[in-house]
Order: structure tokens, then sequence, then C-alpha cells
């Protein structure tokens, strides 16, 4: 199930909202976990009894840590930690990567291994994430075990966050499992930033898909330099808006529910750097490598040499979370070599200004060229992609498909760089500020309107995958 | 006054300071809605009274505008659950039932144009409310394998084989193209088509007709729909008439308007709804009078009439002409000739057919689609003298039942 879908919208949410606010208080953790459950399995019928083995497993591995850890009996502490992770490490390789494993031994020579295609479970690695994340913070103290099976099933099946992130930690939510802010003000906020996410979605990820689709389906033989730039340029948008978008409805539907989240997206596209842009993409993620891969690896503190070596290490696995191919693998190396040439060569000298102009052109190119290894899986052809949009090759400069999709598009090309700024909300803000009522007016006035344009659009196609559904 | 703004300020702040949430209303009678309130206040109402509304309104069967049946309530079974269909099927159920659901694919299509964006579902929308969808291109190697085909199917019958395959109007009407449009052009495709063709073959081009009547003001496809239009078809027998040695000018015929609110596939497709289309349907002073058979297995009957009006009450109006797409239809005509052809067609025959009426004593219309019998034995026992291919380039590109038919026998 998706959440922008008629079928959410209309009937999954209001039921799932009218049960939870209508019985008693004590029960809403129990509604909350089934209608949670439902949700997934609603896409997932026969993975959902894995998941909930997974979360029995991983609520008697927390306790089982917790209670060493209070005896003092630190190696059995330490085993019951190890034997969790690798449970849960191991059920996301055998489900995420057998496939790219086997196929890839099955190169050298004299190995043979028969391949199986299992299914991807949805949701998966960001799952599998968040209950590493609960199992590893109780090991090393910061939380305690959740003595209920009930809350820590609510905090790994919450369907808000189930199934594209963000990847929240149990530490940040821990105090909400008990005490949420369950207010009209705060439950309409929720629903604000669910329009805002399903707006991103549908009426400017799609939009971008859909060019994405057409101009990178077919060879690269005549594709002109303009088609090769609006590749990238569409892509580009595609998955900031279509991601972002699913994260703004996650946390419009937490906060529907009384949860925070936080923030998941602060305007990437404004970064200066690829290192800054990485503390403003998928900010759920990083921080995830940063806990609980980099900072053990020994982060930055540590000899150049091995503190280069951590970085690659932590990009080389993000890349492979996003997917069980080799082109993940590349574009996660490429980011650990961009961030090791800022730290070391670009940036290394504090005093060295550069003008900010150039920084934004830089981090942008890098972004955008980093989404054309992530989109296209055949590395080759996402070479020559780039290859042609520097000029390689003898490529006409344009033809008619770039043209039409840069020309009959322009005013929502325009729409989505704006809205890749933060200019949208800085007026938000502004007429927020100003507290008038014409303010409050129109602003009511253009989210009901992205509200009715969005749905009319899921009127309109049946057809609507959700790109992170891979992951 | 200073002073004032200052106490006011801080009665605001503070007033905003007390969220005052489930207990909220009391209090703050005179505190109007903010932003948030407005907005979760409008999208409830709206989703509660359209769940409302969809409950109270009965489900519909089909749906006109896009000409196909909706989803019904899906059947509920263990084994459907199991592996996900009762899910999809009911999401699709959901959204094919939506209320308004027309109306909402109107206002998406407006919302879109207003943005700026020529296309919608594939298809485009160009200059003079003519709407175009892009050519299918064909795969060289399955083309070859169709016209080895048909070659040897010319010269293994004996008899004279014509094959007319007309365009799109994306290539005729070059000049109401959207800007830029990035559609194949055809004519690369018919050049390949035509060099794969063997001696036995007479290959009708009506590309040059077309495209001459075009310029001459006639409209020769519709605006709405992928068919061509009755004149355009009347473009396309002229030339075929050339090539099978048939006077074209020896009856006059009269073009009669029908319907001027032809709205089709395309228009259907996109949900651009710009211009409507009229259909014309022809007679001719021949006075040669005809029996239409209808073979289908279900729906056999006869009728002495080329049109079924009933269907102009539909959204599918092209459907008059014989009723839309049948396995096999046979037209026995009281023509002063001796010639009796064999038609293998899509819908771009339906409008053709009847200008051949006055040619031929016998005329039988055979889709490979729905065609299941012999053809060898159809050709030997209704004494056949001539075959035509009667294509789309669309469709005859993409189906590979004629393939089948013409592989049955030998």
């Amino acid at each position: 199930m998706v959440f922008s879908s008629i079928f959410f919208i209309f009937i999954f949410l209001p039921v799932t909202l009218a049960l939870y606010y209508l019985v008693p208080v004590k029960l809403r953790d129990v509604v909350l976990l089934l209608m949670s459950l439902v949700f997934y399995a609603w896409g997932e019928p026969v993975y959902v009894i894995l998941m909930v083995l997974s979360i029995m497993f991983n609520y008697v591995m927390g306790l089982q840590i917790d209670l060493r850890q209070e005896t003092g009996n630190a190696d059995r502490a330490r085993f019951f930690l190890i034997a969790a992770v690798a449970v849960d490490l191991g059920l996301l390789g055998i489900f995420k990567y057998y496939g790219f494993i086997v196929e890839n031994l099955n190169h050298i020579p004299f190995i043979n291994i028969p391949e199986h295609q299992l299914g991807l479970p949805i949701g998966i690695s960001f799952y599998t994430f968040q209950t590493l994340s609960y199992i590893i913070d109780v090991y090393r103290k910061k939380i305690k075990a959740q003595r209920s099976i009930l809350l820590l099933g609510v905090y790994i099946t919450m369907f808000p966050q189930l199934i594209a992130g963000p990847i929240v930690q149990y530490g940040d939510i821990e105090r909400q499992l008990y005490d949420r802010n369950i207010s009209r003000e705060h439950f309409a906020e929720g629903v604000r930033i669910f329009i805002k996410g399903l707006a991103k979605k549908v009426l400017l990820a799609n939009e971008a898909g859909r060019v994405f689709d057409i101009l990178s389906g077919g060879s690269t033989d005549e594709l002109s330099v303009l088609s090769a730039w609006m590749i990238a340029v569409a892509f580009t948008f595609q998955i900031y808006f279509d991601f972002s978008g699913y994260s703004d409805m996650a946390i419009g539907l937490g906060k529907m529910l009384g949860f925070d989240f936080k923030i998941n997206f602060d305007h990437p596209y404004m970064s200066t750097s690829a290192t800054e842009f990485w503390r403003r993409w998928h900010i759920s993620l990083g921080s995830w490598f940063r806990d609980y891969v980099y900072i053990p690896l020994g982060g930055s503190f540590c000899p150049p040499k091995r503190h280069i070596f951590n970085m690659m290490v932590v990009w080389m696995l993000t890349g492979l979370w996003h997917g069980a191919s080799w082109n993940f693998v590349f574009w996660g190396l490429y980011y650990g070599i961009l961030l090791t040439f800022e730290k070391y060569v670009l940036f290394k000298n504090p005093e060295r200004h550069y003008p900010s102009v150039l920084l934004h052109v830089y981090a942008m190119l890098a972004a955008m060229i980093g989404w054309v290894f992530f989109s296209i899986t055949d590395m080759s052809k996402a070479f020559r992609i780039i290859g042609i949009m520097f000029g390689g090759g003898a490529h006409p400069l344009t033809d008619n498909a770039g043209l039409y999709y840069l020309m009959s598009m322009s005013l929502l090309w325009a729409v989505m760089i704006i809205a890749s700024t933060d200019t949208f909300s800085m007026l938000e803000k502004k007429l927020e500020e100003r507290n008038t009522r014409p303010a409050v007016y129109v602003t009511a006035a253009f989210y009901s309107l992205l509200l009715l344009a969005s749905l009319a659009d899921l009127v309109n196609d049946t057809y609507n995958p959700f790109l992170y559904f891979r992951f | 006054m200073k002073g004032f703004d200052l106490i006011r300020e801080q009665v605001k702040n503070k007033v905003r300071a007390v969220p005052g949430p489930e207990s909220g209303d009391d209090g703050r009678e005179h505190e109007p809605w903010g932003k948030n309130r407005i907005i979760a206040t409008i999208a409830s109402v709206l989703i509660v009274l359209l769940l409302v509304v969809s409950v109270i309104l009965p489900d519909r069967d089909f749906s006109d505008r896009e000409n196909r049946v909706l989803m019904k309530f899906p059947h509920f079974s263990m084994a459907a659950v199991r592996d996900g269909s009762f899910m999809s099927s009911f999401e699709t159920y959901v959204t094919d039932q939506f209320p308004l659901r027309d109306a909402w694919i109107s206002f998406r299509t407006a919302f879109r144009s207003t943005a700026g964006v020529y296309d919608s579902n594939g298809v485009f929308r160009g200059n003079d409310g003519y709407l175009f969808e892009d050519a299918f291109c064909p795969d060289e190697q399955t083309l070859n394998d169709r016209m080895y085909v048909i070659n040897t199917f010319a010269a293994n019958s004996g008899l004279p084989v014509y094959t007319l395959i007309a365009p799109n109007a994306s290539d005729i009407l070059t000049d109401r193209l959207p800007r830029y449009a990035p559609l194949r052009d055809q004519d690369e495709d018919f050049d390949l088509m035509y060099s794969m063709m063997g001696e036995g073959v007479t290959n009708v081009d009506v590309r040059p007709a077309l495209r001459g009547a075009d310029e001459m003001g006639t409209q020769v496809y519709y605006r709405t729909d992928h068919h061509w239009t009755t004149r355009g078809a009347g473009c396309a027998f002229a030339q075929f008439a050339e090539s099978a040695g048939l006077n074209a000018a020896a009856f006059n015929r009269t073009y009669l308007p029908v319907t001027d609110s032809f709205s089709g596939t395309l228009s259907a497709k996109s949900g651009f709804d710009i211009k409507k289309d009229t259909i014309h349907v022809i007679t001719d002073d021949s006075g040669v009078d005809y029996v239409v058979e209808y073979k289908d297995e279900q729906a056999a009957h006869k009728t002495a009439c080329l049109y079924e009006d009933d269907k102009l009450d539909t959204g599918d109006k092209y459907a008059m002409f014989f009723g839309g797409n049948h396995s096999e239809v046979d037209i026995e005509t009281t023509a002063d000739s001796n010639r009796r052809i064999l038609v293998i067609k899509d819908s771009y025959a339906n409008s053709f057919v009847p200008f051949m009426i006055p040619y031929y004593s016998d005329i039988i219309m055979v889709d490979p689609r729905y065609f299941t019998g012999d053809i060898y034995s159809l050709i030997r026992d209704n004494g056949i003298t001539e075959v035509l291919f009667l294509y789309n380039a669309n469709t005859f590109f993409e189906d590979n039942f004629i393939t089948g038919i013409l592989n049955t026998a030998g």
C-alpha cells in the first residue's frame, strides 16, 4: 500500500484514525499495531509473518542483552548482541543480497551455486535498520530494553515509517511511545505536511519521472546532449520529490497519530559541497551509518589513512543499502571519494574561500552525476550518458524529445527548481509571521488546491509505483 | 501606544503559547483558526463527503469515457488474499468507482494543460484540436517474418494480393503536431516494410493521396480518435481502386453526417476534450443492394445495413460501422461483378469497406484477432478472387494474429 493512493487516503487512513481515536486510550497501541500489520500485510501477505517473527526475536534479544548488562555479564550481553545483529543482517542479506552475491560468485570458475529469486520483503532495509538501532542502543546502555512487546511492535511496524523511512532510532521516539502529543493543532499540522508530501510526490516527482523514463528508456546511440542533461535533471528532481515527499507524508501521518519524527530532508540541492549534501539528504540514513558504522570504526579521529578507509567502508555500505547491484556500490564509492577529496583537498585549508556560486554549481553537478549512476543500472550506459552530457562522441546538440520535454514542461521545471530551494518554506513562514487573515486564507487555499490536484492525479492513474520500494 | 502594542503582543503570545489541544475549543472562541486547522478541516470534510457519496452512489459497470469495464467489488477468497490479488483488485475497485471519476480526470487535464503540458497518457495535443498518438515502433525481425508470411501466401494462393497499410495521423498532418513533439517518423517504417514486400503483392501506398486531400482542406483523420474519417477512407479507396482496376468515379457518393458529438479513443485516453468530431456515412447511386451476415459464434445474424446506429448512443461511436470488429463478416451484394474479395483487416477497414460494395459481388471481412477458422478453406469455399490486407500501421506492426491465421494450414 502506498500513501499516494485513493485507497490509502479514503479507506485505510480514515478507518485507522477513527479506530485510533475512538477506542479507549489504553487500546490505542493495539489499534496502531494491528493496523500497521494490516498495512504491511496488504502489500506483503506472506512476509508479514517474517516481520512478526523478527519483532519477537528482537524483543527477546533486547531483554536478554539488558538483563546481562544489568547483572554485569558483559560477555553474555555481547553474545546476544552478536547473535541478534547476525540474525537481523542475515535476513537482510538472504532476502536482499542473496541473488546478487550468488550471481557474482558464479563468475568465479568452478563455482556454480543455483540462483533462487526471492521476493524482496517491502521495507526490509528500513525496518532492519530500526531494529538494529534498538538492539545496539540497548547494548550500549543508551536505552532500556522495551518490556512491552506491544510497544516495541508499535515502534518497528508503525505504518507511517514502516516501508520507506525515515529510519527512526528508538531513542528518539522512546518517550513518545508513552506520552504522545495528541492535540488538534498537532493533528492539523500533520494533515498539512501530508498534503505537502503528497503534492511533491504526485504533482512533481511523477511528472519528472515520466520524462526520465521516456528519455532514458532507449539506447544512447542517438541521444542528444540536451536529452542527456534532461535525463540527469529529470531524475534529480524525481528522486528528490519522490523521497522527500514520502518522508513528508510519513512525518505528517506521524503527527496525526501524535508522534514527531525528525526531518529527513533539508533542501539538499542548496548545498555547497557533497559533504553538506549528505547532511541534508536522507538525514536519518546518514545518522544511522554515522552512529552504527562510521563512529564505531573510529570516525575521523584517527590517522588519515584509517579515516579514508572508514569513509570508503561507510560509503560502500551506504551504496549497497540502496540496492543489490554494482551501480549502487559504485555510487556509494563515488561519494566516498568525493567526500574524501573535499576533506583533504578542496576544503583542507579553512582560510581558502571559493565563490559560493561556484560551490553551488559544483555540488549540484556532483549530485546530478551521482544520480545518473544511481538511476541507470547498466553502468556502461551511465558512463555513456555522462560522456554525452560533457560533449563526448559525435552527438547532436539537441533533438525533438529533449526540446519537447524542456519546453512543454518549462513551467513545471521552474516550479521544481524553486521547490528545491527554501523559497516556498520562507514564503510560508513570512505569511505565518504576518498572521493576517488573508495570509492564512491564501495558504489554506494553496494547500487545498494541492490536495485537489493530487487527488485528481491519483484518480487518473492506477499505476503509481513508489521508487523506494526496491530498497 | 507602544506599551499598548507590547501588551497586545504579550497577550497574543500567551494565547498562542497555550496550545490547549483537546480542551481547546472552549477558551479560544475569539482566536480564529490558523492555517493548519483550516486545511485539515477542508481535507477532512472533503474526504468524508466523498466517502459518503461513494457509499451512496451505486457502482458503475462501464466507463464510457474510458471505454472500458470498471472494476467491481473483488471476490474474496483466502487464495486471493495470500497472493495479494484481492488487495490490488480492491485498490483498483476503489479508484475506478471514485465519485465523479470523469470530472476528476477532466480537472487533471485542465490543470496540466494550464501548466503547459501538451501530452497526457501518451497522447499529444496538437493545433486545431487534433490529438495524436505515437507510432508503434516495429521490431524488424517480427516485421520481416510477417511480410515473409504474406509474400508466401501471395505466391501460394495464386490470387492477386493487395496490401493497404494506413499511416497514423501523425504521419500525415505534420503541420498540426505540437512543436518538437517526439513522435516516431513513420515514413521510415513504411520504407522498411515496403522493402520487404514480395513481387506477388501489390502495395497500395495511400500516403500521397491522404496528404493531398489534407492539403485541399479535407479532414482525413478524426481530431479525437485514432481512425481515419470516412472521407479519409474514401481517399484511400480511390487509390486502391486505381491499383485494383476499379473505376472509382463510376458512382456518385454522398456523405451524410450522423453525429457531430463524436469524442474518440484519443480523447478518452488523454482526457483532452477540445473539439468534437463529426462522423459521416456514405450512400452511392449504384443501386446495388446487399445483405450483411455476421458470423460471430455468439451473435450470428443477418441484416441489410452496414451501420448500427445504436452505437451512436455509446462512447464508442466509431463502432457504428458494422457494429465494431467481428471475426468474420460476409457481405453479399447484387453488384454486377464476378469479383469476390477477402479483406483481412483491423477497424480501419470498417469505414472503408462501404466504398467497395458496388464493385464486388461478395466481400468477406476477417479480423485475425477474433477469427478461429481456416482461411484457406474460406477462400476455396467462397470462390475468392482477390485478397486485401487493410490495416492501420500501428495494428499491422503490432498484431501477431496475421501471421497466425496465414500459418494455420498451407
